[in-house]
């Protein structure tokens, strides 16, 4: 007998609507809602042991906190696998739905999943950590996601590795990784083109990705002083390199005082960058990083400049760390009451 | 172009070896390639710019490492017209991808050197294994490879004169990594010498003539150079290394696949243009082998990559005017890897796709971590590409007996016998960016 423990907000576990929301969690013994029509599917004498409902508010908002109660109510059922929702295309429940399966899996070891829509925020945050069956944008779509959950959810239960997403109708990971293909890549690379060319279908090997997109601050207004820092990816360091910033994959950002310098002189700052031919760089590092102008119009009174270069270097930097480290960079100046910021780039 | 008088038809002759042995003479019969290897070294170590040079052989399933790998060279020998081998390196320039060749198949030299302080590291680690889960990721390791092991002289190996920058080495230590190369083009050449008035297992035909099926569609094949020998020099503008990008130039298949281009300098081991891979290149073979079957080949614009904006768009609208002067109606790109180039072939992309050309990419994947998408840069134009791998994997390297090439890694921090984990960025060739290996990323 394989125990299932599901987990359900407010409005499918039949304890309310949207007035509901911001109930605490709690559990049942037993199917409830949608679980009810989950244990039609379910086959020989799997069964729903307990469900714990919580409130999409309560969840949205309680962080942490809040899963971590879900998770100690599932824990008291002792299930073998974690059912959540399915919660198709909305966002808190969705949210919720993939916040718990991924503590479920993470905390108890044991196997969890849920159903969600391959466009809802839910999926685009947990996709990487907990298996997802693709489901419809609304709760249309319930009978055949219950019917598909079900068995997917007993195979889990006995320690089954799933097949790949397109086999189980999973949503992929969205990560890559190195596989082999029955024909090199020149030859599919010529079956593919051909595909397009006569306007048959065909699947490219590699997705393109989307990225949001930054908005830009407002203007500095002109005529008003300002505080301006000098930041750059292009591994501008003292020379010698004293804390051995890397000249690529750099995880981590370095600040050099700058506050009595005219300028950089050749010799005494350099570029570490490994990307790029460094030495147009090395013989004035003016040229990467503006300090000797931003210094000259300081002292017509037009600007202050803060007095740390930020560096760290962009070459062959993850998406995730230079995210990250931009955002550590701009909460730095702007406790510092930097309005605006020049970055030196390769 | 590809008709009437001149026209260029290139006949490969292919002699399959077995085995490659040492022996007391240097020659080829029945599938055997015997090699006198001290012959084969005194030869090669009279350039004054090597210290030393030792040859050793090895096959699939050895438990061998190269390491300090540089390139791999297919032994050819031009037969007619006798002499232009390696055209503007073991001869001045010469006409080439016309009459006949001579090779060796299953047969690859391969040069190793260590590196010298005048020479950036930063890409130089390249690495193969023959036996063990690593062999199946290098081309190089289904192959029978005799390395010819190249020492600096001392003064180099002492010099206190460092590289400018991270693309170019001192003059002596380029000189020096062009001496290795050419040690290896020598061999190649030396080695095929072997088949002269032997006939040939087969002959593979390379000849661009109309396709004879009319209303095929027509593709153009846009070859996004590293930083290679070009008959001889290395190819103007190639490589982020500073300067005006030479426009793109329309250039005949043959010329690539009959020694024009040798590999020019030490990229990333995953994607360098190795000369063997170029000699058989593989979207030029499978270009050749279904012209007139499903495609009509109309042939190949070789293209850089600019580094200003000015030079991109220059380059990119030039690109694609060439590719449509030939009568592209499909194009298949490929990207040579790199920051700068990633650029160029994606504007070529939009270019065409905007002006009606269907394109295809290949292209190499670097996602260093999970969640990355491994595009340095993308059009949206692109939609059609074919993944030549994630050379940000990690691998696991196991031990073994035998390393040749030298006594330590310059990267990684291990014993080079030993076991130790590493990207796939290191590995000879394993991604590279002609689509000629079977891996791929996918998303899981």
């Amino acid at each position: 007998m394989v125990r299932i423990v599901h987990y359900l907000n407010q409005f499918f576990g039949g304890l309310g609507g949207e007035d509901q929301a911001g109930m605490a969690p709690v559990s049942e013994p037993g199917p409830v809602g949608t679980g009810r029509g989950l244990t039609r599917f379910l086959g020989g004498d799997d069964r729903i042991v307990g469900t714990v409902v919580g409130g999409d508010n309560y969840m949205a908002q309680g962080g942490n906190g809040a899963v971590e109660e879900v998770v100690g109510l599932i824990s008291r059922f002792d299930p073998d696998v974690v059912v959540a929702g399915p919660a198709f295309g909305s966002g808190r429940y969705g949210l919720a739905c993939g916040a718990v399966c991924a503590a479920v899996i993470e905390q108890l070891g044991v196997p969890a999943l849920t159903g969600l829509h391959p466009d809802s925020p839910g999926a685009a945050e947990y996709r990487a950590w907990v298996p997802i069956l693709a489901t419809a944008e609304t709760a249309a779509g319930m009978g055949a996601a219950l019917e598909r959950l079900a068995p997917l959810a007993s195979r889990l239960a006995r320690g089954e590795a799933l097949g790949s997403a397109a086999e189980e109708g999973t949503l992929t990971k969205g990560l890559r990784r190195n596989t082999f293909e029955d024909v090199r890549g020149s030859t599919r690379a010529i079956d593919m083109l051909l595909a397009k060319m006569r306007g048959e279908s065909f699947t490219t090997e590699w997705p393109l990705p989307s990225y949001e997109p930054a908005e830009a601050s407002e203007p500095i207004s002109s005529g008003a002083s300002f505080r301006l820092a000098l930041v750059t990816e292009a591994g501008i360091v003292p020379a010698g390199n004293p804390d051995r910033l890397p000249s690529g994959w750099a995880t981590d950002w370095m600040t050099y005082p700058i506050q009595d310098r005219d300028g950089f002189a050749e010799g005494e700052f350099e570029s570490v960058h490994g990307g790029i031919d460094t030495s147009f760089a090395n013989q004035d590092p003016d040229r990467q990083v503006p300090l000797d102008a931003a210094r000259s119009i300081e002292q017509e009174g037009r600007l202050s400049l803060h007095p740390d270069l930020l560096s760290t270097t962009g070459n062959m930097g993850t998406l995730r760390d230079m995210t990250r480290i931009g955002a550590e960079m701009g909460r730095a100046l702007i406790a510092d009451g930097v309005q605006a910021v020049i970055v030196g780039s390769t | 172009m590809n008709s009437g008088p001149g026209r260029q038809i290139l006949e490969v002759g292919a002699f399959d070896v077995s085995d490659v042995r040492a022996g007391p003479e240097t020659a080829f019969a029945d599938g055997i390639l015997t090699i006198d290897i001290g012959e084969l070294e005194e030869l090669l170590a009279a350039d004054p710019d090597l210290a030393a040079v030792s040859v050793e052989i090895i096959r699939p399933g050895e438990s061998v490492r190269v390491v300090n790998a540089i390139d791999a060279v297919e032994p050819r020998i031009k037969v007619d017209p006798p002499g232009a081998d390696f055209s503007g390196l073991l001869t001045r320039p010469r006409l080439v991808g016309t009459g006949t060749t001579h090779a060796l198949k299953g047969v690859a030299v391969v040069e190793t050197a260590l590196p010298v302080p005048g020479e950036p590291r930063y890409w130089r680690e390249a690495v193969f294994d023959m036996a063990g889960s690593t062999a199946g990721y290098s081309p190089l390791s289904e192959l029978i490879n005799v390395v010819v092991s190249c020492e600096p002289t001392t003064a180099l190996l002492e010099s206190e004169d460092r590289p400018t920058n991270v693309f170019e080495g001192t003059p002596e230590a380029v000189e020096y990594n062009k001496a290795v190369r050419l040690a290896g083009l020598k061999a190649a050449r030396y080695l095929a010498e072997t088949t002269l008035g032997q006939e040939p297992d087969r002959v593979d035909t390379y000849d661009l003539a109309p396709s004879p099926v009319n209303g095929l569609p027509a593709v153009v094949y846009l070859y996004q150079l590293a930083i290679p020998f070009l008959h001889g020099e290395i190819a103007p503008g190639a490589g982020a290394i500073g300067g005006a990008a030479h426009l793109p130039t329309p250039i005949h298949p043959n010329e690539l696949l009959d020694g024009a281009l040798v590999c020019g300098w030490n990229a990333i081991a995953c994607m360098r243009e190795l000369t063997y891979t170029v000699q058989n290149h593989p979207i030029i073979e499978d270009l050749y082998a279904r012209h007139g079957q499903d495609i009509d080949f109309r042939g190949v614009v070789l293209f850089t990559n600019g580094d200003t904006r000015a030079a991109k768009e220059r380059l990119a609208n030039h690109a694609a005017n060439l590719a449509i002067m030939m009568g592209a109606e499909g194009a298949l790109i490929n990207y040579a890897g790199g920051g700068h180039p990633a650029v160029d072939a994606m504007m070529i992309c939009r270019n065409l796709e905007r002006r009606g050309v269907t394109t295809t990419m290949l292209s190499m994947e670097m996602a260093a971590n999970p969640g990355e998408s491994g595009f340095v840069h993308f059009v949206q134009e692109a939609d059609a590409i074919v993944s030549t791998g994630n050379y940000e994997e990690t691998v696991l390297f196991e031990p073994v007996e035998r390393v040749i090439g030298g006594d330590e890694l310059i990267r990684i921090e291990s014993d080079p016998s030993g076991a130790f984990e590493a990207p796939l960025a290191i590995v000879m060739a394993s991604t590279h960016q002609f689509g000629g290996t079977r891996i791929r990323g996918e998303e899981y």
